[in-house]
């Protein structure tokens, strides 16, 4: 099964950099450019392992995230901010996110947060056999 | 008690105290006098009883005297001749001279005759006293006087005490008509002192009185002991027997001169009884007579006096119930009363207008102390009100007078200068200023007093105060003028300011911060994006090289420096103070890592 990452952001820039990052270590990537569209996707695949943009235009990240922590009490969902003054960690693992991340961030920290996000999915499932995706 | 009872039982007093006194008088003074009278005649009628008794004996003398100065019993007693005896010594001769005993003795005391008859059983009687044949020599009625050697020249006369009872007796001795001698012997004649004579005797004195022999043992127990009070001598015995009898004593001696009957009268207190009568009609009639003079003059004073004393007194008192002072008495007498009455009325009239001008008086002054009451209520209240609204109040309130002593100090006055009231009363409040405001705070001070008014009344103004611990601090001060009783004083209302002062520049520090803030997060957000590709594309061409590539060193220094810039931006999104640093030519920039908390 295809390891999947969902890369919510405004930037196209931003988005397209991260595409490749993770598609070049083997993930298959989902970008959304806002909130609904990511809702959208998640409604038709399952995705659990997710980067997103806390400043979204419409529904805001956090929102997003608390929407998603609601239907997929597992999915590994990360903060990525390049405005970080406005939402602090305490706000961030409040509304469900596992990690807090404010750009510019090392691409080597983002890969490796997805990987450890993988292995602890994977860890779950293998010890809980009801958790199917 | 009213003026009615009083004047009559003052009346009733009057006549009891007159009465007891008259009854009193005439029981101490007047009764006495009867008394004596009563006792006096008493003793007179005694006297006439002893009297009546002598004027027997004296009869029976004159009788004794006859016959024996008479011829024919000288004769008899020489030649005893019957013709004498059937003559003048039968029972109807003895009868004749009411004699119970005629003896007739010679010179030797034989006796030539001798007889008792008890008149009225017409019985002769024997008697040891007069023995039929010779009287002795011893006889009481033959014993000589005093210088005689034989019979007795003069005859002897009174109570004879015999077996058979008292007799008067009498004796002479026998001479010859014409009164010459020789004494042929002696005559002796007795009557006996009984019932018949007491009678006759008691009717001729009036006086019902009775006799005892002392001698023999007649004498009842109870008489016994007056005969160691009385003598013949001495007046009769007076002895009261009770309140209507007096009993009075006699006693007759007999021929030797001893006491021989005792007399006993009992004397009916006519005098006493009818005194005593007088006294008590005395009495009755002053009472009587009070009476009338108590119900008369009772009358007459209820009528002149009482009665109109009365009709003021309930006048007065209707005036003092109901307050009415428009009754009046309207008295028409003429005498003191009528004038008291007048004189009332007129006062109460007085009265009258002097009660409503009091009242109105009253009323007005009620009416003024309710306006005085009102004022002074509202006068304290205010007070009450400055006093609660000033020691409420946070800001230091002054008061100074016209020398610029402190006169009021507030409590947050205390709290914010740390001076208590006491230690800054009636000081002069220069010291509340900084010493180099002194002669600006005189100068200002010296104006407003000149003028009531001056630069800083009125007006707020800041200046700086001095606490007790010698601290300055900004004072907000306000200062009005007021005028009290004549006197010029000056309020101060002094806020501390301070805390305003730190909450400006905090605000003004806020904003700064909050405009660096903005900048930063719009400069952070435009900044990441962009150095987030730059970061994360070279990453990506440093992993498209071989890693001993010579490019790679640069790479890394590029990603470092993003890296650093990335730390730059976290900083400014992390700035919560407002500090700044020199810059160039007296410019100055927020200075990021001061200003940032992470590096505080």
């Amino acid at each position: 099964m295809d390891k999947k990452i969902l890369v919510v952001d405004d930037e196209e820039p931003v988005r397209d950099l991260l595409s490749m990052a993770f598609s070049r270590e083997g993930y298959t990537v989902v970008c959304a450019a806002s909130a609904e569209e990511a809702l959208e996707i998640l409604r038709k695949q399952s995705i659990q392992v997710m980067f997103l943009d806390l400043k979204l235009p419409g529904m805001s990240g956090l929102d997003l995230c608390r929407l998603i922590r609601h239907q997929d009490p597992i999915a590994c969902v990360f903060a990525l901010t390049g405005y970080a003054f406005s939402f602090d960690l305490l706000q961030c693992r409040q509304a469900g996110f596992d990690d807090c991340f404010a750009k510019p961030v090392r691409l080597s920290v983002l890969l490796q947060t997805a990987k450890d996000g993988f292995e602890k999915l994977d860890r779950w499932k293998s010890t809980n056999p009801k958790l199917t995706c | 008690m009213s003026l009615r009872v009083k004047t009559f039982v003052i009346l009733v007093i009057v006549v009891f105290s007159y009465t007891a006194l008259s009854y009193l008088v005439q029981r101490l003074v007047i009764l006495p006098s009867f008394v004596a009278l009563e006792q006096e005649s008493a003793r007179k009628d005694m006297l006439r009883c002893v009297e009546a008794l002598r004027r027997e004996v004296q009869a029976i003398d004159g009788v004794v005297r006859d016959w024996a100065n008479w011829k024919y019993t000288y004769k008899f007693i020489q030649d005893r001749h019957n013709d004498y005896i059937k003559a003048n010594l039968t029972l109807p001769s003895y009868k004749k001279v009411r004699m119970n005993l005629i003896y007739l003795l010679d010179t030797d005391g034989r006796v030539v005759w001798g007889k008792i008859w008890n008149l009225e059983r017409g019985v002769s009687i024997a008697m040891p006293d007069f023995p039929s044949g010779a009287l002795p020599r011893t006889h009481a009625l033959l014993q000589p006087e005093a210088g005689e050697t034989s019979l007795p020249r003069e005859g002897r006369s009174g109570v004879f005490t015999t077996t058979l009872g008292p007799m008067l007796v009498d004796s002479r001795p026998i001479l010859q008509s014409n009164n010459e001698g020789p004494v042929r012997g002696t005559l002796i004649m007795g009557r006996f002192v009984d019932e018949p004579l007491l009678r006759e005797l008691r009717e001729r004195t009036q006086v019902a009185f009775r006799w005892w022999p002392i001698q023999g043992g007649y004498l009842p127990w109870k008489e016994r002991d007056i005969l160691l009070t009385i003598s013949p001598e001495a007046p009769p015995l007076i002895r009261e027997r009770d309140s209507r009898h007096l009993t009075v004593y006699g006693i007759l001696p007999d021929v030797q001169g001893v006491p021989a009957l005792l007399l006993r009268a009992e004397i009916p207190r006519a005098i006493t009884v009818k005194g005593n009568a007088t006294i008590w009609a005395a009495v009755t009639s002053t009472l009587a007579g009070g009476a009338t003079v108590i119900l008369v003059l009772g009358f007459l004073l209820s009528r002149a006096v009482l009665r109109p004393i009365k009709r003021l007194t309930a006048h007065a008192d209707h005036i003092m119930r109901s307050d009415d002072l428009s009754a009046r008495i309207l008295a028409d007498q003429e005498d003191e009363i009528g004038v008291l009455a007048r004189t009332f009325d007129l006062m109460v009239e007085r009265l009258q207008g002097q009660t409503a001008d009091l009242r109105e008086m009253n009323a007005e002054l009620k009416n003024q102390v309710a306006v005085r009451r009102e004022a002074e209520t509202a006068l304290r209240e205010s007070e009450e009100r400055f006093r609660i609204m000033a020691a409420a109040a946070t800001d230091p309130i002054v008061i100074l007078d016209r020398e610029g002593c402190i006169v009021y100090w507030n409590p947050a006055a205390e709290k914010v200068f740390g001076y208590t009231s006491n230690e800054v009363m009636g000081r002069e409040a220069d010291f509340l200023v900084p010493p180099r405001y002194y002669e600006t705070y005189r100068q200002g001070f010296d104006n407003s007093k000149e003028t009531g008014n001056g630069r800083v009344t009125d007006n707020r103004l800041e200046v700086k105060g001095v606490r007790k611990d010698a601290t300055e601090f900004p004072v907000e001060l306000s200062v009005s003028v007021f005028h009290l009783k004549g006197l010029w004083y000056a309020i101060g209302i002094a806020r501390d300011i301070s805390e305003r002062r730190r909450a400006e520049e905090e605000r003004l520090q806020r904003e700064r911060l909050q405009g660096v803030l903005e900048m930063a997060g719009a400069v952070c957000h435009e900044l990441n994006q962009p150095m987030q590709g730059v970061l994360g594309y070279t990453e990506l061409l440093a992993a498209d090289i071989p890693a001993d590539h010579s490019l790679q060193r640069e790479l890394s220094k590029i990603v470092n420096l993003i890296v650093k810039m990335g730390e730059t931006t976290k900083k400014l999104m992390s700035i919560t103070r407002y500090e700044t640093r020199e810059y160039a030519e007296g410019k100055k920039i927020i200075d990021i890592h001061r200003s940032s908390t992470t590096s505080s």
